[in-house]
């Protein structure tokens, strides 16, 4: 896989240092899913974890994987693949879990969502994120904050508020 | 900030939740002085409480709580002098000045600068002051008659007082200046003599410089009343022993002074120095003091009562003898508040964390070292296990609080409200000492006050009622509290009117809340109270009865996963009762494992354990049956198809038989794994909506486990059951499945 680079040397791949000073960039964490690239703003990213243990919780969508053990806390793991009606996440070893300090209604909670493969950490430029399109992408529209690229492929900037409402998902 | 401005708010906020603390102690202290008005010590934690906060908000020169607690410490002192009688009036006033320094700290906490509230403030504090005056009016008439009497003691006059100081050792180290203390009484008058008493001075090489070993002899030429010169005392009080003599008063008064002071071998000759007295005097008592230790049966004290006797104490100094003694004993109890630290909930919080990881990091140690086969080094993980163990025990400890705190608040509550609606009500508390997590705590003050409010407003009946209906003019409301089934039982219990079914219904019909024809059994009646909307008051209440009653207090304790079940006779009384989990308690846990997860079970609510004989099994459905429990018929679920876990069926299965309110139930399970004490954390926002599961747990593996929430099982289940009674549309199992 061409994210091998985040792997091999454990230096985050920058575009350019001199444009990580100028305003108007946004760091992405990059990572793989069903083959295909998404990226979470770097803000939320609150460390990335093995994939371990997971406790299935009863009687809940399937695209709540169920709950680990971090450091003491309990915290919720949400299948993005799941979510995004691409079926259930088959674990392979590379597999991570990105946990994610999720805000809202000024209560911070923490998320875990199980991804592929962690690809890099990106520095992209507001010019270079395009809108997302009305139609024809992998995930619905809503999810989407923005397209950008790297290594040529497209990545889907991930708006994490509308992808894990966490009200809406703990309607059951 | 500056880090100085940041040490005086962190010190202001300290002072700000002492004071509040105080002013709770203030009221518990008033509240139980009604019940028994005499009780000195009460009186003496009473005055302790205001002169506290006044001091304090003196330091950070917050004028006018300093000017208003003044006033109620005055009121308070003569109450403790025995010149005022406790009576329900005066406790009125001074409850109601309670409040508002409460709500005068309240704003000044809130750095508010809300002009037209402060106005109100001002207002308010004038009232009551005028009304606490009235306390301190009586004062004059009363001393008015003394002055008829022979002793003319108390009129201020002009003469030469003799003060006897000596600080404590502390004095310096409490930031106290003797210096500034006899500069003040410059005010006052003038120092003719003082002599500074160096006696207590130890030699050079073992002086603590920071130990005040001074004490002065003072002769003072003033105007001034006893009770401005012991003013200027005010602050240095509890450093220093002082004594007062009076100009008038005999001499033989020094003879005690001497006898008090026996390490104090110049004594006599200062005082004689001084003028205070004459050499025979002096030598009389030095005489008297030889003798003491003949009269070993008859201590200090028959010399004081002696001289009573005799009729040679002027009363001042009766008062002075009398106000260090009530000082001795203040300090005695500070003592003892001092043993208690204030600590902010969140660093308790890390604390029970990171004892959480470490009991999983000794038993992962543990395992290692077993794997290892090292014997020695198994030893000391095991003795570490076992230390961990304790330290997290006492950690958790820590955020345990008894509940008699909150249901304490009640005690005003009711006897203000009952006071109001002119009934008679007794407060009786149960289980006081029952702990619960703090947190809980604080939320269920709420609801809780709703329920009391609404037992006293329309459960209650007023005196006159109860006695034409053969009940005893007081009313009881009783709080009680304990611990059953990993969950703690609130009861608000009243022997009031009960509630009306019936009534109930056609209010309910009449709001539109239910359809006319719909049919009840007398509980579901009874839950009506519960639905949004619904108040059963016909006047409206400044108390209760606006309509957000009930659904409020039962959607709070929901939020708090519990339950409120209601119980009422028509004319008996109601009973309210409150179920409520133990959120982040220690609850004992009972390990059983489904397919490939563990789940956790609260100890208390498992009754037995049995086999599952395949042969005693008759199964209703794919997730519940009925199992033969040695001739009786035991319900049971099936806790791998309640929670869709893919699995193979082993051969040998257990069920666990656990109390559901009054009935048992068995929950099928693959494997049991016995006793697990276990810490209980809460599953996030996420799974807010989640039934039959009520936290979670980390094991010594690090996995985390549920722990399951029985009675909320059981609904699940019977909600399942009436689905597929109802030739429900979607088979909710299989949904589950499709899920998974």
């Amino acid at each position: 896989m061409d994210a091998q680079a985040f792997h091999d040397s454990s230096m985050p791949t920058y575009l350019d240092d001199k444009q990580a000073n100028e305003e108007g960039a946004l760091q992405f964490l990059i990572f793989s899913l069903n083959d295909a690239l998404f990226g979470v703003n770097l803000m939320l990213v609150k460390e990335i974890s093995q994939y371990g243990i997971v406790t299935m919780v009863p009687l809940m969508p399937s695209y709540i994987k169920g709950v680990i053990n971090l450091r003491g806390s309990v915290i919720p793991i949400i299948d993005l693949s799941a979510r995004f009606n691409h079926g259930i996440t088959t674990v392979n070893k590379r597999s991570c879990i990105v946990i994610l300090d999720i805000t809202q209604e000024g209560e911070s909670n923490d998320i875990g969502i199980l991804v592929d493969d962690v690809a890099a950490v990106l520095k992209i430029e507001q010019t270079q994120i395009e809108p997302a399109p009305a139609f024809g992408a992998s995930v619905r529209s809503e999810f989407i904050a923005g397209i950008s690229k790297f290594n040529e492929r497209f990545v889907v900037l991930l708006d994490i508020a509308k992808t894990l409402p966490l009200d809406d998902l703990a309607d059951i | 900030m500056s880090a100085d401005s940041k040490l005086y708010a962190d010190v202001l906020s300290t002072f700000f939740a002492e004071a509040k603390d105080m002013l709770q102690q203030m009221e518990d202290a008033l509240l139980s002085l009604e019940d028994d008005p005499d009780d000195k010590e009460t009186i003496n934690a009473l005055f302790r409480a205001i002169h506290t906060i006044k001091g304090s908000a003196g330091l950070f020169e917050l004028n006018d709580v300093v000017q208003f607690t003044h006033k109620v410490e005055s009121v308070l002192d003569r109450l403790r002098n025995g010149a005022l009688p406790f009576e329900a009036k005066l406790s009125d006033v001074l409850l109601k000045s309670a409040d508002h320094i409460f709500l005068m700290l309240e704003y000044l906490e809130s750095k508010s600068t809300d002009e037209a509230k402060l106005a109100l403030l001002g207002i308010e504090s004038k009232a009551l002051v005028e009304q606490l005056a009235e306390y301190l009016e009586h004062d004059t008439p009363i001393k008015a008659k003394e002055k008829n009497e022979p002793t003319q003691n108390l009129k201020p006059k002009v003469g030469t007082w003799h003060i006897s100081l000596r600080f404590s050792q502390d004095a310096f180290r409490n930031g106290l200046d003797p210096i500034s203390t006899l500069h003040y009484l410059l005010n006052l008058g003038e120092i003719t003599t003082i002599f500074a008493i160096d006696d207590r001075l130890p030699d050079l090489e073992l002086l603590d410089p920071e130990s005040c070993f001074l004490g002065f002899e003072i002769r003072l030429f003033t105007a001034a009343p006893q009770h401005d010169i012991e003013a200027a005392f005010e602050f240095v009080q509890d450093d220093c022993s002082l004594r007062l003599f009076p100009p008038s008063g005999p001499e033989v008064d020094f003879v005690s002074l001497i006898n008090e002071l026996p390490e104090e071998p110049r004594l006599g000759d200062i005082l004689v120095e001084c003028g205070a007295v004459s050499r025979r005097i002096v030598e009389e008592a030095m005489q008297e003091h030889n003798n003491s230790p003949q009269l070993a049966n008859a201590p200090r004290l028959t010399i004081g009562e002696i001289l009573v006797a005799k009729n040679t104490v002027t009363p001042e100094i009766i008062d002075a003898a009398l106000s260090k003694q009530s000082k001795m004993r203040e300090t005695r109890t500070t003592d003892n508040s001092s043993r208690f630290v204030r600590v902010p909930a969140d660093k308790l919080d890390a604390l029970i964390n990171l004892v959480g990881e470490m009991v999983i990091c000794s038993a992962s140690a543990g395992l290692l070292a077993q794997n290892a086969q090292n014997s020695s080094m198994l030893e000391a993980t095991q003795q570490m296990s076992r230390l961990v163990e304790e330290i997290r025990n006492d950690a958790l400890s820590l955020r345990m609080v008894y509940i008699g705190e909150t249901f304490g608040r009640f005690k005003r509550v009711v006897r203000d409200v009952a006071s109001e609606l002119g009934k008679k009500v007794e407060l009786e508390i149960i289980g006081a000492e029952t702990e619960l997590d703090k947190s809980v705590v604080e939320k269920i003050a709420d609801p809780l006050m709703h329920l009391v409010r609404n037992s006293l407003d329309h459960g209650i009946e007023l005196p006159d009622v109860r006695s034409s209906i053969g009940k005893i003019p007081t009313a009881k409301i009783s709080l009680s509290a304990h611990h059953d089934s990993g969950h703690v039982v609130i009861r608000v219990i009243d022997d009031g009117c009960g509630i009306d079914g019936e009534k109930l219904v056609a209010k309910a019909r009449e709001r539109g809340l239910i359809s006319l024809n719909q049919q009840f059994t007398e509980q579901e009646k009874l839950n009506l109270i519960f639905l949004p909307g619904f108040s059963t008051a016909e006047v409206v209440t400044n108390l209760s009865g606006r309509g957000v009653g009930m659904d409020v207090v039962k959607k709070n304790i929901e939020a708090l996963r519990g339950q409120v079940v209601l119980k009422s006779t028509v004319g008996v009384g109601t009973t309210i009762e409150i179920q409520l989990p133990l959120t982040l308690a220690i609850i004992d846990g009972f390990l059983v494992k489904v397919g490939m997860y563990t789940y956790v079970i609260p100890l208390q609510a498992v009754v037995e354990c049995v086999d599952a004989d395949n042969s005693k099994l008759l199964k209703h459905n794919r997730w519940s049956g009925n199992f033969d429990l040695r001739g009786d018929v035991l319900p049971f679920l099936e806790l791998q198809e309640i929670f869709a876990i893919a699995n193979d069926i082993p051969e040998r299965r257990s069920i666990v038989v656990v109390k559901n309110n009054d009935s048992l139930i068995g929950l099928l399970v693959d494997q049991l794994q016995g006793e697990y004490q276990t810490v209980i954390k809460p599953l996030g926002k996420l799974f807010k909506n989640l039934r039959g599961v009520c936290g979670s747990t980390v094991l010594g593996s690090g996995e985390v486990a549920l722990i399951l929430d029985v009675p909320a099982l059981v609904r699940v289940a019977t909600e399942n059951e009436h689905e597929q009674h109802n030739v429900a549309v979607v088979d909710r199992q299989v949904l589950v499945h499709a899920n998974q």
